[in-house]
């Protein structure tokens, strides 16, 4: 059988006028169908360029290297047309802030009325009906469908580009960021709605975020990213309960949660991706650096099965 | 006549009190429907809060955006002018308060914003910037050469305390060269290095990395202790506020809903909104799920506000005496025709959600006297799948004139009630 | 030795702005020389500096004489000698376009200068402050504006008179509603920074904020409309001079003037005399042009990263 998504040596990269950016490094990962992915790191780690590759909007002139298979198509190696018919079809985005999907000239209804009509070949009225089930669906009433987005407020929003997202019924849903805009309860509600999508259509789902709060609540593995790279992979429960890489044991040490007794933080700031640190990235602020994490870049390791991280001294953590 | 010069009163260790704020701002609503419609449309951000500072102590203002907290907090400043109320800071009311007297409280009272970046110009040094406020309040007698002397040594200790380090090398820096955790640091140095008593800090940690986020929160703790400052903490984290702050006022809809020790108030909320809140806030372990409270629906718009309790269409502890009113049938009518299931033939007994109309305590539609009793049996049945509580505020429901109504029972009124410590605006909690 | 280093600061301390501020605005153009926007500006530039070069050298270049009326035989074709041959009342056309460049560059510089400093700072003030004060000078600017350039020029010229420094004010009046209404907008946009907010939370005076906060994030937008409106003001400047209504008439080179006055011989196959001088106000509205258009297309992508 082939694998849902397979992500293959990617590499992106992207010119500034200082110089090459490796926004992503050698990336390996791999998805299986109904399965939530969470793809953790701080501002700059890369996480958001991972989700914009596999849906083929990177800007333009952007340099991508390696594979990205999605049930054994390599998504960079796609034609243009083939590959807009995917988006949305198969593989669709949510992104942080809902008003830069949503047209404000365009009733919400036409937004979903157009985005079938772009991908399927059914009546107008039959378009409609859909669009009124899905929007039914995330809790939107009749007496609003006509409504236009800015008359809604941004969780109403993020629910509508949900809807929007699934109307097609994807199989694979990247959601960046989709609550950070959004206040704690409007923020569990959401979160509420994609776990019974995954449950009622047997959804993929890649949640991109910093907060690893929510990560623990709806993600059954966990990519941990590190300037670039792929430090820590596994499922939730052996990455919370123990992170092998040092980068994972200070994100989780330093979540603020009722709990908390004493305040934790990383030392130092993210580096430079155009000229990032030798050897382990993460050597200029980790504690346990020695000579050989300057020297030598450490590989992926399978630590534990289906537990992967890459530092050279992982199996002290285990 | 607002006095600047210190009161002799040092005995009481309140250094704000908040009384009965009201900020309203106007809607903004286009030329025509303005000549049409009279009344004024107004937001209502902030609608009567009150609470009390004592000096040393950090009171977290906590709730969702919208709920009115930084609004509060830039009242409190007087960036914006209060409807009515009082802000008393000192012992004297600065709510009216004019510009020379309000440059000149800022020596006293600062802000610190949620985003960093935008804080600091992107023209000026980072030393400049964080030496300026001296500048502002310099006063004339010192000569300009030993004053900037001054400012300089003066400005690098500031760097120092809050960890701008190298401090020689970072004076000359822009901010565009400063990482986020560095620029929210170089905007407290800024803020407090004229000494100011009262310290509002507005989700002054909400735009930086979980790594760093605990440093600057250290910081803020630090500088509290060794300045004596008192901290307004406004924040929609609460897992944060109950790091950092001795009390918590929640708020909602612009008013404070519970006040009182963070204590007491983690360990034993009393409000239904900060049950919900406190049940939502995620827990950092894939095998721990808690139960979550979850209120229906979204906080409603600020201008035409809820009847009674201002949280009772989403409470999920409402009473049949908490504000139910016509809006509410509406909303439930709403729902229940956009289902295809629920609704079956609804749509033609009822007609369109268009066609029906709210009013205070009344909602209702305009119908022949022959459709009315099947109407009459229709609403009752719909009343039945909303929540018990709407059911048993139906006052009538029937015809009137041309119209069939429903018409609920008035509410009771609400009022700030004592538990324990804490002040609580809740029914479950009024005798 | 000490009193030296003194001065010294004192020195960067005064020029250190400026200086900054010139610096700043290199850095973009050396950073995008090799794109379009970059390549053009260059190209602007290296063309205004050569113009400014033979505005500045004209008197080593070619001595005054040759500019004057009958110093040659009249309309030689352009020969060995004469370059770009004789005009119609025997000057060297050559020597005629070389002092043209210094009265052209004068005029601009007069032109755009004045209307800077007058309408840079009520763009601000107006900006700023808003309210009615705002829509007055917006009112009085937009009626400016709406009034044909050249006509108006025309009418200020004729009113108050020929000379360089009068048509520069003449000209100056057309463009301050241009250098007002960018300001203008660009403080609105500024004006709502947090960072202005932040100054208003740290007490600052109405003044200290417009100056120390506004001022600097606005005047990056000068140097686009600077050099836009400097090609509209030789163009200006010319069509003055055209119409008789520009310098007087001993100025030893008038690009716009010599144009009319070659215009009888066109018919007579005598071309030398209007091509040359129409040749210089197009390759220096050119130079301009780029120079504009490239630098706006640099710095307007800098302002909209700066923001986000």
């Amino acid at each position: 059988m082939e694998t849902f998504l397979k992500i293959d040596d990617l590499s992106v990269g992207y010119w500034t006028r200082r110089g090459k950016v490796g926004a992503l490094v050698g990336i390996r990962l791999e998805m299986s169908e109904g399965e939530t992915l969470g793809i953790v790191g701080e501002t700059g780690c890369g996480k958001s360029t991972l989700g914009k590759a596999i849906l083929g909007i990177l800007p333009p002139l952007t340099e991508i290297q390696g594979h990205i298979f999605f049930r054994g198509r390599d998504l960079p190696r796609l034609g243009l047309e083939e590959y807009r018919r995917l988006r949305a079809k198969e593989i669709a985005l949510i992104f942080q802030d809902p008003m830069t999907r949503l047209n404000p000239l365009m009733r919400i209804e036409n937004h979903f009325v157009e985005e079938i009509l772009a991908h399927e070949s059914v009546s107008k009225a039959e378009a409609r009906s859909r669009a009124r089930e899905a929007l039914l669906s995330m809790g939107i009433h009749e007496s609003r469908i006509r409504n236009y987005p800015h008359e809604f407020s941004g969780g109403m929003r993020q629910r509508i580009m949900i809807a929007l997202a699934l109307v097609l019924k994807p199989s694979l849903l990247i959601a960046d960021e989709p609550t950070t805009s959004l206040d704690v309860i409007v923020e569990s509600q959401i979160l509420e709605i994609l776990q019974d999508l995954k449950r009622v259509y047997h959804m993929s789902l890649q949640l991109i975020t910093h907060n690893m709060g929510i990560v623990a609540e709806i993600c059954d593995r966990v990519a941990v990213l590190y300037a670039g790279k792929l430090v820590e992979l596994g499922s939730a429960h052996d990455v919370f309960h123990k992170p092998l890489h040092p980068y994972t044991q200070g994100l989780l040490a330093s979540i603020i949660h009722l709990d908390t007794k004493e305040l934790h933080s990383i030392e130092g700031s993210p580096p430079d991706l155009i000229s990032p640190p030798s050897g382990c990235r993460f050597h200029p602020r980790c504690p346990y650096a020695q000579q050989i994490c300057v020297e030598k870049e450490p590989p992926l390791v399978e630590f534990q099965k289906g537990h992967l991280a890459a530092c050279h001294f992982g199996d002290t953590f285990l | 006549m607002i006095e600047l010069t210190q009161s002799g009163d040092t005995e009481s260790s309140e250094i704000l009190r908040v009384e009965n704020l009201q900020v309203h701002f106007p809607v903004k609503i286009p030329l025509l429907q303005r000549i049409v419609q009279r009344e004024k449309a107004v937001v209502h951000a902030v609608d009567g809060v009150s609470f009390v500072l004592q000096t040393g102590e950090i009171m977290g203002l906590v709730g969702e955006s919208g709920c009115g907290k930084t609004t509060v907090g830039r009242a409190v400043v007087r960036l914006i002018e209060p409807t009515g109320g009082k802000v008393i800071f000192e012992d004297r009311n600065i709510a009216k308060a004019k510009g020379g007297t309000i440059r000149a409280l800022r020596r006293e009272m600062q802000i610190i914003f949620q985003d960093p970046h935008a804080s600091l110009n992107p023209a000026m040094r980072i030393g400049d910037a964080i030496g300026h406020p001296l500048w502002i309040h310099r006063s004339g007698s010192q000569s300009r050469a030993s004053f900037r002397r001054e400012a300089r040594e003066n400005v690098l200790s500031m760097m120092r305390e809050v960890g701008l380090t190298p401090e020689e090398q970072l004076y000359d820096k822009y901010p565009g060269d400063l990482s986020g955790g560095q620029k929210q640091r170089a905007v407290i140095a800024r803020a407090i290095i004229l000494e100011p008593k009262l310290l509002v800090v507005d989700e002054g940690v909400a735009m930086l990395d979980m790594s760093i986020r605990a440093k600057i929160l250290e910081l803020m703790l630090d500088l509290k202790r060794k300045h004596a400052m008192t901290y307004l903490f406004i924040t929609h984290d609460l897992a944060t506020a109950k790091f950092i702050c001795d009390r918590i006022a929640i708020m909602y809809l612009g008013r404070i809903v519970e006040i009182g020790p963070s204590k007491e108030i983690y360990a034993d909320p009393k409000h239904p909104y900060t049950k919900a809140l406190l049940s939502v806030i995620p827990v950092p372990d894939p095998d721990k799920r808690k139960e979550k409270i979850l209120p229906r629906g979204e906080v409603p718009d600020a201008v035409n506000l809820p009847l009674g309790c201002r949280f009772h269409p989403r409470c999920p502890a409402v009473l049949s005496s908490c504000g139910w009113e016509g809006r509410d049938f509406l909303d439930l009518l709403d729902e229940h025709l956009s289902d295809p299931k629920r609704a079956g033939a609804d749509e033609t007994i009822l007609g369109p959600i268009e066609d029906w109309w709210a009013k205070g305590l009344v909602a209702g539609r305009k119908t022949g006297p022959a459709d009315a009793a099947k109407i009459t049996e229709r609403i009752r049945a719909i009343l039945a799948e909303g929540p018990a509580a709407m059911v048993q505020a139906v006052g009538t429901v029937g015809l009137q004139g041309k119209n069939v109504i429903i018409e609920f029972r008035g509410p009771d009124t609400l009022a700030q009630t004592q538990v324990g410590e804490r002040i609580v605006e809740c029914l479950l909690y009024q005798n | 030795m000490g009193q030296d280093i003194q001065q010294q600061r004192i020195i960067t301390k005064i020029l250190g702005k400026p200086v900054r501020y010139v610096r700043s605005l290199f850095r973009p153009l050396v950073r995008e020389r090799r794109t379009l926007p970059g390549i053009l500006s260059w190209i602007g530039l290296v063309m205004l500096l050569g113009f400014i070069f033979i505005g500045i050298f004209a008197p080593v270049l070619v001595p005054i004489q040759q500019t004057n009326a009958l110093a040659y035989p009249i309309l030689l074709p352009p020969n060995a000698q004469h370059w770009m041959g004789t005009d119609g009342i025997g000057r060297d056309v050559f020597a005629r376009v070389i002092w043209g460049a210094r009265t052209s560059l004068t005029i601009m510089a007069i032109g755009a200068l004045l209307a800077l400093i007058v309408g840079f700072p009520i763009g601000l003030f107006s900006g700023y402050v808003g309210g009615w004060v705002d829509r007055a000078l917006v009112l009085v600017m937009d009626s400016v504006y709406a009034f044909p350039g050249l006509l108006l020029a025309a009418l200020i010229a004729a009113v108050i008179g020929k000379g360089i420094f009068n048509i520069g004010i003449a000209i100056t009046v057309i463009y301050i509603p241009l250098y007002f209404r960018v300001t203008r907008s660009q403080t609105l946009s500024t004006r709502e920074e947090l960072y202005v907010e932040a100054a208003r939370a740290l007490g600052a005076r109405s003044w200290t904020i417009m100056l120390r906060y506004i001022a600097f994030n606005v005047v990056i937008v000068i140097p686009v409309i600077f050099s836009l409106s400097a090609a509209d003001t030789i163009l200006t400047a010319a069509g003055l001079s055209y119409l008789g209504l520009g310098l007087e008439i001993d100025v030893p080179g008038d690009w716009g003037r010599d144009l009319s006055d070659a215009q009888k011989y066109l018919g007579s196959g005598i071309w030398w005399t209007s091509l040359f001088p129409g040749l210089m106000i197009i390759l220096l509205t050119i130079g301009l042009s780029f120079l504009g258009e490239g630098l706006s297309d640099i710095i307007n992508p800098l302002l909209r990263k700066e923001r986000s």
